[in-house]
């Protein structure tokens, strides 16, 4: 027997108006995440070009520069969580708190769990020189922090996967029965190749505009980076289109808009479609011409992430929308119980006003 | 609480929040706020002298200061947020109903301090002459500007927890701000910050310059005077903190009683304000003194007296808030005060939609020798007692771990057998012999359910897990029972969202 | 006795902090507030005016400007705070029950702010410091 559990909402009124709140938790998620991707992808990034920098001492010369981008991204991608934060607290209190309080020990752990991946970093990229001796060791912190970026998402995935699953509330035990609920692995899979993509788009960004003496300090010649940045970037996006379209066919099924879902989605398919095959024709260009379609392929990205961003949303609405009429309901049920009970009670249980 | 209840039975909920609390409070007062100021007027300074020794120190305390701050700094204060959200779900969601754009601005603010903090470091080595570094030094007092404002912001906000002032009738944010602790809270944490960071500061220097070199003195001296300065203001703040207090609590004074109690507590709290800051000052005047003498370990004792003093502070503000998680709106269980008419005639386990299930230890209580009717009586009254311990006493209370309910009992009660005889009027009236203590907010049998689940406890000594580890199950839907006679509340639906 | 006296020439300090300590447990054990009150006034004022008079030899010889202004606070700030907090030790000692803990505080905190009084800043100079 499979109850759904409709607990009462707090009874005070939204602080704005819904759909503000909404963009609040969708734009601001999505820059969020942006950061999240390159600060993920820098750490793997970093790990790898180190690792054949072993060989070749071009690579950790690379390996170095792509490591100096996390001190600034960790700490953006932290500060831009709050906002939506804030917002899912607001609008889905009843869902948010509920898959928090389910995994709990785990949810609490994202503060030692970051903290310590953070220091991480700092080791790695402050003592890169220093080390020089010891590489073994350095690329083992490099490692371990890649180990805790690769595995904070996960509880943050099992928590907004089961707040939109009320059925699911009563079935859970703690935070590893969360995780393998559907879908939320192959959602975890969609984000884990969005890191290094997202990530070769900042490199090509971070060496297209640099000075050539600081390029010369760096032993590659512009093009060289660009391209590699380019190929980060198409590899892992053309396998979004296999993960991709799992991550959507797994999604549970609810009531309503699936045409409207679908509708979005397909959109951003056809956009991604467009974009890769830009990233594939920079790839193939001379050095004297890589670079010319970035800006349509950031632009494209955005277009991509915001649809991304709409179709989540659409679906976390039509997953709980029915839900939440019975939450209201119940809420106003009890909020008439109250007042009635008071009534009753007379005036002895107002609060006392001096 | 209409949540599943996430509990930590051995460590207690409230310490979850505390330690995350007060390891923000101590990086944020000493490595930011206070800090921040410091280091621009120690770059400002070496720039007008010209001496590039204050700038390399300038530039040492605030790379420390920058991967303290950014790691275990921001963390924590996100971690607070996550702590009161496990621990008091239905208090922060009220909380945000209202501070919503509070909250909302203090982000802003904090997304513009980090930005702030991030140029301020990275752009040292580069913005290092001429008009780059007179932009440089605008930069980190910007930063410090930045940091006191979400303080400010964050100060009215724990404020109004303590005493919504005119929330309750206004409900406006603007209501919030002016309530009468904010402006002499404001003025304690401000010299306070100040002070801790120039003892953190003090801790720091011989790290970073050697002691045969005479700049050492010259810049334990300043430091020291730095904290000097700010010394007085410290005791006045605390001395107006503290005389605004009683009349900002004399509304939830409800017996005599908290007034001998509190009253010790408070005086308590200027007392150790005193002796912090006159151990600040002894250190600081060895400091301008007889720098060479100043050992590091030295700074150590005015460090731990600040922590004794801000673990005490938070600790008053957290007693003067008791009964209430937000002054005369909500108890610490986390139920509205007018809910209560409601609970105490229907019950508690009549609103709840989560049952916590019985451990196996907690079963054993139930003999195996009764007959089967009467065994499975005992059991469902035991896991009624569960309930309602979970749902109105586990936010504070543990079982057997800090705070916990079977030492309180141990203490009050001894040996004898903790029968509902012998429990159950002490809890429905306990909110008047211990006045921190919210009223009991369920009806008579919940009272008695209760006692059951405490006897069980006399025995049982093993941790209750909490919805973290054990789940939750969901209660059948008809235990309402209305005066009026009509249906509960909703049923659980079988349509809508699948299976 | 030579060892003592080596002892307490090797640094002019030493012979001032066993003064002030041997005058403050005098007053102590004599344990009569009055005579504790006067001579702790007479102390703290003579003290006072000391420090006074180098502090303002002192200020006339700075530059004007806002770093000035910091070293100007640095020369009268430590013995204000020293003054003040003499004036609190004074007032405890004098005032609180003989043999509490605040009577015990007040001497001692009294003791070592005439010791700040007394001693000369370690006036080192910095080598390598543009005017």
């Amino acid at each position: 027997m499979n109850q759904i559990p409709v607990p009462r909402d707090i009874p005070l009124p939204m602080p704005a108006p819904e759909p503000l709140l909404v963009v609040v938790l969708v734009f601001f998620f999505l820059l969020h995440i942006a950061f999240v991707n390159f600060m993920v992808g820098g750490a793997l990034i970093s790990v790898w070009y180190e690792i054949k920098g072993l060989k070749n001492r071009r690579y950790d010369r690379l390996a170095y520069e792509v490591a100096s981008t996390i001190t600034a991204n960790k700490s953006i991608a932290v500060v831009l969580g709050v906002g939506p934060l804030l917002a899912i607290n607001t609008l889905y209190t009843v869902y948010f708190y509920t898959a928090n309080a389910l995994t709990g020990t785990f949810w609490i752990s994202i503060v030692p769990l970051v903290v310590v991946a953070f220091l991480l970093t700092y080791a790695h990229k402050y003592l890169w020189h220093a080390m020089d001796g010891r590489k073994g060791l350095h690329i083992a912190i490099g490692a371990a922090s890649c180990l805790i970026f690769l595995f904070i998402p996960l509880i943050f995935l099992a928590n907004v996967n089961l707040m939109l699953f009320p059925e699911k509330w009563g079935t859970v035990q703690g935070f590893f029965s969360a995780l393998l609920l559907p879908n939320v692995l192959p959602r975890y899979a969609h984000f884990l190749l969005a890191c290094p993509a997202m990530t070769g788009l900042l490199m090509v960004w971070l060496f297209r505009r640099r000075s050539e003496a600081a390029l010369a300090d760096t032993g590659w010649r512009r093009d060289e980076l660009m391209r590699t940045g380019y190929r980060w970037a198409l590899w892992p996006t053309v396998g979004q289109f296999f993960v991709g379209p799992v991550a959507l066919l797994t999604l549970p099924t609810t009531q309503g808009t699936p045409a409207t879902l679908m509708g979005i989605f397909g959109v951003a398919i056809l956009v991604s479609i467009w974009m890769t095959l830009l990233m594939f024709v920079e790839t193939r260009r001379p050095a004297a011409r890589i670079g010319g379609s970035f800006v349509s392929i950031c632009s494209l990205m955005v277009v991509v992430l915001g649809l991304m961003g709409a179709g989540r949303h659409v679906y976390r609405e039509a997953a709980v929308a029915p839900h939440r009429e019975l939450v209201r309901a119940k809420t106003e049920d009890y909020m008439r119980r109250v007042d009635e009970a008071n009534r009753a009670a007379g005036a002895a249980q107002r609060p006392v006003r001096p | 609480m209409d949540f599943p209840v996430f509990h930590l039975d051995v460590f207690g909920n409230r310490g979850l929040i505390a330690v995350i609390a007060v390891l923000h409070v101590l990086i944020n007062h000493g490595l930011a706020v206070g800090m921040m100021p410091l280091v621009a007027c120690m770059e400002w300074y070496g720039h007008r002298k010209q001496d590039p020794r204050w700038d390399r120190l300038a530039y040492r305390i605030l790379f420390v200061s920058f991967l303290v701050t950014t790691t275990v700094g921001a963390l924590t204060g996100v971690g607070i947020w996550l702590s009161v959200s496990l621990v008091n779900p239905y208090s922060i969601g009220s909380l945000i109903r209202v501070f919503f754009w509070a909250w909302f601005v203090e982000w802003l603010v904090f997304i513009t301090e980090v930005c702030l903090i991030l140029a301020y470091t990275l752009t040292w080595k580069s913005w290092r002459e001429g008009a780059a570094k007179r932009r440089h030094i605008r930069l980190g007092f910007a930063l410090g500007l930045f940091s006191w404002i979400t303080m400010a912001i964050i100060v009215s906000i724990l404020g109004f927890m303590m005493d919504p002032g005119n929330w309750l009738s206004e409900n406006t944010l603007l209501s919030g701000f002016s309530n009468p602790v904010y402006l002499p809270q404001l003025a304690f944490r401000t010299p306070l910050a100040a002070a801790m960071a120039g003892i953190i500061a003090l801790f720091l220097i011989p790290f970073f310059v050697k002691r045969a070199d005479p700049f050492r003195n010259e810049a334990t001296r300043a430091v020291g005077i730095w904290t000097l300065l700010f010394a007085p203001f410290v005791v006045a703040g605390g001395y107006w903190y503290y005389s605004v207090v009683p009349a900002a609590m004399k509304d939830n004074l409800a017996v005599s009683t908290l007034t001998l109690q509190f009253s010790g507590w408070l005086d308590d709290f200027l007392w150790i304000a005193l002796a912090t800051v006159v151990a600040i000052l002894v250190i600081v005047q060895i400091a301008i003194k007889r720098p060479g003498l100043l050992p590091r370990v030295a700074t150590v004792v005015p460090f731990v007296a600040i922590l004794w003093l801000t673990g005490h502070f938070e600790r008053v503000r957290e007693f003067i808030r008791k009964p209430y998680i937000i002054g005369q709106y909500m108890y610490a269980n986390g139920l509205r005060v007018e809910d209560y008419a409601l609970l105490q005639r229907d019950g508690v386990l009549a609103y709840a939609t989560y049952s916590n299930p019985l451990t196996e230890a907690e079963k054993s209580f139930v003999p195996a020798s009764l007959p089967e009717a009467e065994r499975t009586a005992a059991l469902a009254r035991l896991q009624k007692g569960k309930d309602v311990f979970m749902d109105t006493c586990s936010r504070c209370h543990t079982t057997h771990g800090v705070n916990g309910v079977a030492g309180h009992l141990q203490r009050m009660f001894g040996d004898a057998r903790w029968t509902p005889d012998l429990t159950a009027d002490y809890i429905a009236n306990m909110h008047n012999a211990q006045p921190y203590m919210p009223p009991f907010p369920g009806n008579k049998d919940e009272l008695g359910f209760l006692a059951t689940y405490l006897e069980q406890l006399q025995g049982n000594k093993a941790p209750v897990p909490g919805a973290q580890q054990a789940g939750v199950a969901i209660r059948p839907a008809g235990e309402a029972k209305l005066a009026d006679g009509a249906a509960s509340g909703p049923t659980a639906p079988t349509q809508g969202a699948r299976k | 006795m030579r060892l003592i006296s080596d002892w307490l020439t090797a640094a002019p300090y030493r012979a001032v902090v066993l003064n002030i300590a041997m005058l403050v447990l005098l007053l102590a054990l004599v344990d009569s507030a009055t005579l504790f009150a006067l001579v702790g006034v007479s102390c703290l004022a003579v003290a006072g005016l000391v420090g006074l008079r180098g502090a303002l030899r002192a200020s006339f010889r700075r530059a004007a400007g806002a770093r000035a202004a910091f070293d100007r606070v640095l020369v009268w700030l430590p013995g204000a705070a020293a003054l003040t907090l003499g004036a609190v030790g004074l007032h405890l000692a004098v005032t609180a029950p003989a043999g509490s803990t605040m009577h015990l505080a007040g001497i001692v905190l009294f003791g070592f702010e005439l010791v700040m009084l007394a001693l000369p800043a370690d006036e080192t100079p910095a080598p390598a410091k543009a005017a």
